[in-house]
């Protein structure tokens, strides 16, 4: 008899009696065993060799490829999302830029040119913030949301 | 019969409780922003679709350069998100654009350059309208362009000015659209009442000279030396070890007087009713006070903004609404009578830069309100054309 349909055996036939009491003794046991045991208070020798754990059962290894190909199909997935186009790329918004848009060099403009020089720095703040394509799908908008 | 009545009484408190669940706010929808610049924000983001030449038809259509054609209410049909929001924060009192201001003048300001392009769409909206014939439509959208303005605020100068040429913009398109109304004589006493009653139109460089105030003399401190040697090197490396290795506590201290000093009779000029001529001579002196000479003299001039043109742009927005007020008066009476009247009416609002009655003159397409002093920056004399519908 293996181990695992041993102990199924012994579990149906012993005879339980639940009652408060002894409820409230197992839970505190389960709590005091839970303290104990967190990955913290273990020796480095102490804790299980998860990779030892998988390669051992046939059913954790079947299970460990699928989520490694599930993984890689997810990863190559998302980079033929990847827009070839490379103004679609994240801009960065050069220093120069990011001072022309600060009170002082807005304030000098004006001083300056007036209006027009005003304008002007406006327009190049505008040239270097947008426009950018709205045109998001909803799975680009909910990418890396897998989890929820 | 008492457990009749407890049970009852349990029933009439599980049944106020549930009440009291369904009616609290707890449970309700959070409330819509109660900051203005939120909503506008929210309207700016859509506008990111638009791209150079489209803004440039907006822009050119709110500027009455061209009459808006099929390409720009297409255009305008793309904005109908922002100018939702801008509605939206019309209604809404408080606006907080939350700037940085413990930066000082580093401070970033990206959101006045979409200012600018929001106004753009709202004034090319109304003169849409105006063009199919929806005038009252097109006013309303014009005060509520107003509203925009006065929400661009005056917590900086720059946001001052920029609020100024929102107005500006928004007088010319009433302009341009109350001599087309000239025989609705409903739609001139309404928009004379709402103009009356509007509170909007109050922005003054009185608060954001105090607020340059505290910033720059923060500036001119030893921690913030570095800081200041780069504003007034104009980023210049060898000028800006020079300005470094020269400054003092003593040199500074002197400077922040000298700014004070200026900046504050500034504000006693614009706080004090004073006729325009007067108050820019005052103002002008103070900009030329400054000896390139002295390093404490010359760090404050670099700070003082042009005081002098600051008045012109206040004055030249508060006659531009002047002028508007007196012409709605003006084609009221055209309304009532049938005809323009042969002289300007009494009691009508007053050109700024003269403190005296426009100018009236009656044309062969309507009629011109002129200045009786003209803008000292410019030498210019400023007229306001009203085209009267036949």
């Amino acid at each position: 008899m293996r181990p695992t349909e041993d102990i199924e055996k012994r579990i149906k036939n012993v005879n339980i009696v639940i009652d408060s009491e002894s409820n409230k003794r197992v839970f505190s046991n389960i709590l005091k065993a839970f303290e104990k045991s967190t990955a913290k208070d273990l020796a480095p020798t102490d804790r299980p060799n998860i990779w030892r754990m998988i390669f051992r059962n046939p059913i954790t290894k079947l299970a460990a490829a699928a989520v490694i190909i599930v993984a890689v199909g997810l990863f190559l997935g998302r980079d033929r999302h990847t827009p070839s186009n490379p103004t679609a790329e994240p801009r960065l918004i050069a220093h120069s830029t990011l001072k022309k848009m600060s009170l002082m060099s807005l304030r000098m403009a004006y001083q300056r040119g007036g209006f027009d020089a005003l304008d002007r720095q406006f327009r190049d703040t505008l040239d270097a913030l947008g426009p950018q394509s709205l045109s998001i799908s909803m799975q680009d908008l909910l990418e890396g949301a897998n989890g929820f | 019969m008492k457990r009749i009545r407890n049970s009852l009484l349990v029933r009439t408190v599980f049944v106020s409780l549930a009440m009291a669940l369904v009616a609290s706010p707890v449970l309700a929808y959070p409330p819509d922003p109660d900051n203005a610049a939120l909503l506008y924000y929210q309207g700016i983001l859509t506008l990111v679709e638009l791209n150079e030449e489209a803004r440039d038809r907006i822009r050119d259509v709110a500027r009455a350069e061209v009459t808006p054609d099929e390409k720009v209410r297409e255009d305008i049909s793309k904005c109908i998100g922002a100018i939702q929001f801008a509605e939206a924060a019309a209604q809404v009192p408080a606006c907080n654009w939350g700037v940085q201001y413990s930066q000082g003048l580093d401070a970033l300001m990206p959101q006045l350059a979409h200012m600018k392009v929001l106004t753009f769409v709202l004034v090319a909206d109304a003169r849409i309208r105006a063009s199919d014939g929806d005038y009252k439509g097109a006013l309303e959208r014009c005060l509520m362009t107003g509203i925009f303005a006065h929400h661009v605020g005056d917590d900086t100068l720059v946001s001052y000015l920029v609020s100024l040429s929102v107005r500006a913009m928004v007088y010319k398109c009433m302009q341009d659209i109350i001599g087309q109304a000239v025989n609705d004589e409903e739609l001139l006493g309404w928009l004379k009442n709402e103009l009356a009653t509007s509170s909007v139109y109050t922005l003054s460089p009185v608060k954001p000279l105090k607020i340059e105030l505290e910033i720059v003399t923060d500036l001119m401190q030893m921690d913030n030396v570095e800081k200041l040697a780069r504003i007034l090197a104009d980023s210049d490396e060898k000028k800006m070890a020079d300005i470094i290795n020269k400054a003092d506590k003593k040199t500074l201290e002197q400077a922040r007087r000298v700014y004070s000093e200026h900046i504050k009779s500034a504000l006693t000029v614009f706080s004090t009713p004073m006729r325009y001529e007067q108050a820019h001579s005052k103002l002008k002196q103070l900009a030329n006070n400054f000896d390139p000479n002295d390093p404490a003299s010359a760090a404050a001039g670099a700070f003082i903004p042009a005081l002098a043109r600051i008045l012109t742009l206040k004055t030249r927005t508060e006659t531009h609404a002047n002028a508007i007020k007196a012409a709605i008066d003006i084609c009221l009476t055209r309304a009532k009578t049938g005809r323009l009247p042969v002289t300007l009416p009494t009691g009508l609002p007053k050109d700024v830069f003269s403190g005296k009655n426009f100018k009236y003159e009656k044309t062969a397409d309507g009629f011109i309100l002129s200045c009786r002093s003209k803008d000292l920056d410019k030498d210019e004399i400023y007229e306001y054309e009203f085209k009267v519908k036949k």
